[in-house]
């Protein structure tokens, strides 16, 4: 088995009182093991919810459909109880806001211990021992005097490092890190590169990255997956993607950086309600035949581009 | 046109033992008509103290501004009110910058009924144009903040600012938030404003790239001083930590993880920094010298403002 993760077909529709939203639209993908896979895009293109939904974390009003296999076994389908054991003990979530994800009446320490007396089993003092233990190795000084503080009293980077932590503490296989880099300094940026580096190096583990932050990306993923409007429109490793995009959107995206020209991409972001007949990025692509306004492309066998211009 | 001279801010908190930040530490500052000024730097450098200073947002501890020729510093807040009118800013966070129970037109009309007592119908012409020149459709005007954008927010707030003609904005990190593709329509935007309506900027960034990109001049700023100011600055940068940003950052949007990187990961730098007497940039500097434990005067060379002992 190479694959950590298989997602095959996945649609996830948020149902409201007379329309649908479309924010996951038949997606497939994997994460092989022992890589990082970023996955880019604007905001609002449904790439939180993508991640959201591997763990079920979503709310009551979505429709989902497909297939998320995790060593084979379909986390669709699975009872909650069973899906509670995977849940922080084999994939673990790093949510997207650091600053609210910790829970600002209790001692960072003990919720960092929280998934390790759970999953593992240990007691709550071996737990803490181990705490102190991750927390001087992400660098959150001194840490006997760390544990037992409140969240307030962390600077931002150093919440951060305590969730990445906690993610870690139960030695998962495989990581979601959602916009890891929002609202951080460019300066701040690089530690964040060099924390999931060392964390994946140690622990050998995959990585599933959410972001639109495309250097970020670049610095530290194997391969890239490009999200627009609920689909996948590019596949290939990050080399190639940097070097010689093939869609039409991935252009525009590299594009937009001020490395590169600060060319913003023309057009609005299309509804997700009722995304664009044929291709979805037909309205802004400067490459549009007749064919993009009537048929949705196939996925190219060989380079993974949704596109006619490969088909 | 607008000129800091030997700006100083302190921020005290504490009623018994005072705690004492020095935010922004001597800074001198000229910025012309229709130029663009980038300030880059961490966070936490007093960047944006700096910014909101200029515009007595945050009145100088010891220190003047001079705009067209007046001291600011020194007239009334009756006169200062008038000056505003030249002088606006774009913050940082839009979603906090606009009244989320008023309508978009509303916010962009404020500064309109504050200052200029238009009627009714030159007023809302006056809206329809702003609203065309910033790229935004006319059906926006009746929404709410709520029901907007990251991007068409950030372009409501530049309508605003620009209702009354400033000559002197100052955008403090305004694509900071933003995607890419967003930020890139912003940041045009912005330019081609600039070009129209003869606007001069201080951009506030710490993305070193976009600084390259739109800037006529950069200053570095590190730990409330300006260390490096000049053109060109990211090509061969003079001062220690102008080199350490760029050689860490890199400069085609690429990071190198190096040594001068793990002494940073060490420990938190910004407490050490503030309090080192001499330069502030002693602990971290790979060419340091005794000399560095003081002081450090601001030099010329080759248009080219250097606050290091390297180069005295």
């Amino acid at each position: 088995m190479n694959d950590v993760l298989v997602v095959k077909d996945l649609q996830v529709h948020f149902i409201l009182e007379n329309t649908s939203v479309k924010a996951v639209d038949g997606v497939s993908f994997n994460v092989h093991k022992g890589e990082t896979l970023a996955l880019i895009g604007e905001s609002g293109r449904g790439k939180s919810v993508l991640g959201m939904t591997i763990l079920r974390l979503l709310p009551k009003n979505v429709r989902v459909n497909g297939k998320i296999l995790f060593n084979e076994s379909n986390l669709l389908e699975l009872p909650e109880e069973e899906l509670r054991k995977i849940r922080g003990k084999e994939i673990a979530l790093i949510p997207q806001n650091p600053a609210t994800s910790l829970n600002p009446v209790l001692k960072v320490g003990i919720q960092i211990a929280e998934p390790m007396e759970i999953h593992l089993g240990i007691d709550r003092k071996t737990a803490m021992q181990r705490v102190v233990n991750l927390l001087n190795y992400f660098d959150i000084n001194p840490a006997e005097k760390r544990i037992n503080e409140y969240p307030h009293q962390y600077s931002g980077g150093m919440k951060q490092r305590a969730l990445v932590a906690m993610g870690t503490s139960t030695k998962p296989k495989l990581i979601i890190a959602d916009e890891p880099t929002k609202g951080v300094d460019v300066t701040k940026k690089l530690r964040v590169v060099e924390l999931f580096r060392r964390t994946k190096e140690s622990n050998k583990l995959s990585l599933l990255i959410i972001t639109h932050d495309l250097p970020f990306a670049e610095k530290l993923a194997d391969r890239i997956a490009v999200m627009y409007c609920g689909q996948i429109v590019e596949t290939c490793d990050a080399k190639t993607f940097f070097e010689e995009p093939l869609h039409p959107y991935s252009k525009a995206l590299l594009d937009s950086l001020p490395s590169r020209g600060l060319k913003p991409i023309k057009g609005y972001s299309p509804s997700m309600v009722n995304p664009p007949k044929g291709c979805r990025f037909h309205p802004r692509c400067e490459y549009a035949t007749s064919k993009c306004l009537e048929e949705p492309p196939p996925i190219a066998n060989g380079n993974g581009v949704r596109c006619w211009l490969y088909a | 046109m607008l000129e800091g001279i030997n700006l100083y801010k302190v921020f005290e908190s504490g009623f018994i033992s005072k705690r004492r930040i020095v935010a922004v530490d001597g800074v001198n500052l000229k910025i012309d008509e229709g130029e663009t000024l980038v300030l880059v730097g961490e966070s936490g450098s007093g960047k944006s103290t700096l910014g909101r200073m200029l515009l007595l947002l945050i009145k100088p501890t010891i220190g003047e501004v001079h705009f067209n020729g007046l001291n600011l510093t020194r007239i009334k807040a009756k006169e200062l009110r008038k000056i505003r009118q030249k002088m606006q800013l774009i913050p940082q966070h839009p979603e906090d910058a606009l009244d989320p129970r008023w309508r978009i037109q509303d916010s962009i009309a404020e500064p309109l009924r504050i200052h200029n007592r238009m009627n009714k119908s030159e007023e809302k012409e006056t809206i329809y144009k702003l609203v065309e020149m910033v790229g935004l459709q006319e059906e926006h005007l009746t929404r709410y903040p709520h029901e907007l954008s990251g991007g068409e927010l950030q372009r409501a707030v530049i309508a605003r600012a620009i209702t009354l003609n400033p000559k002197f904005i100052v955008c403090d990190e305004p694509t900071s938030m933003l995607d890419v593709s967003v930020q890139a329509s912003i940041i045009n935007l912005l330019l081609d404003l600039q070009n129209k309506l003869g606007l001069a900027y201080l951009f506030i960034t710490h993305d070193l790239e976009v600084a390259k990109a739109i800037a006529d001049r950069i200053a570095v700023m590190y730990c409330g001083q300006i260390v490096e100011e000049g053109i060109k600055i990211f090509e061969e940068p003079l001062h220690p930590y102008t080199k350490m940003l760029v050689k860490s950052l890199g400069i085609n949007g690429t990071f190198n993880t190096g040594v001068e990187f793990k002494v940073e990961l060490k420990q938190d730098i910004q407490n050490i920094s503030i309090n080192q007497k001499g330069c502030k940039f002693y602990h971290l500097c790979p060419e340091r010298t005794d000399v560095c434990l003081k002081q450090p005067e601001t030099i010329k060379i080759n248009g080219r403002k250097v606050k290091c002992w390297l180069y005295n």
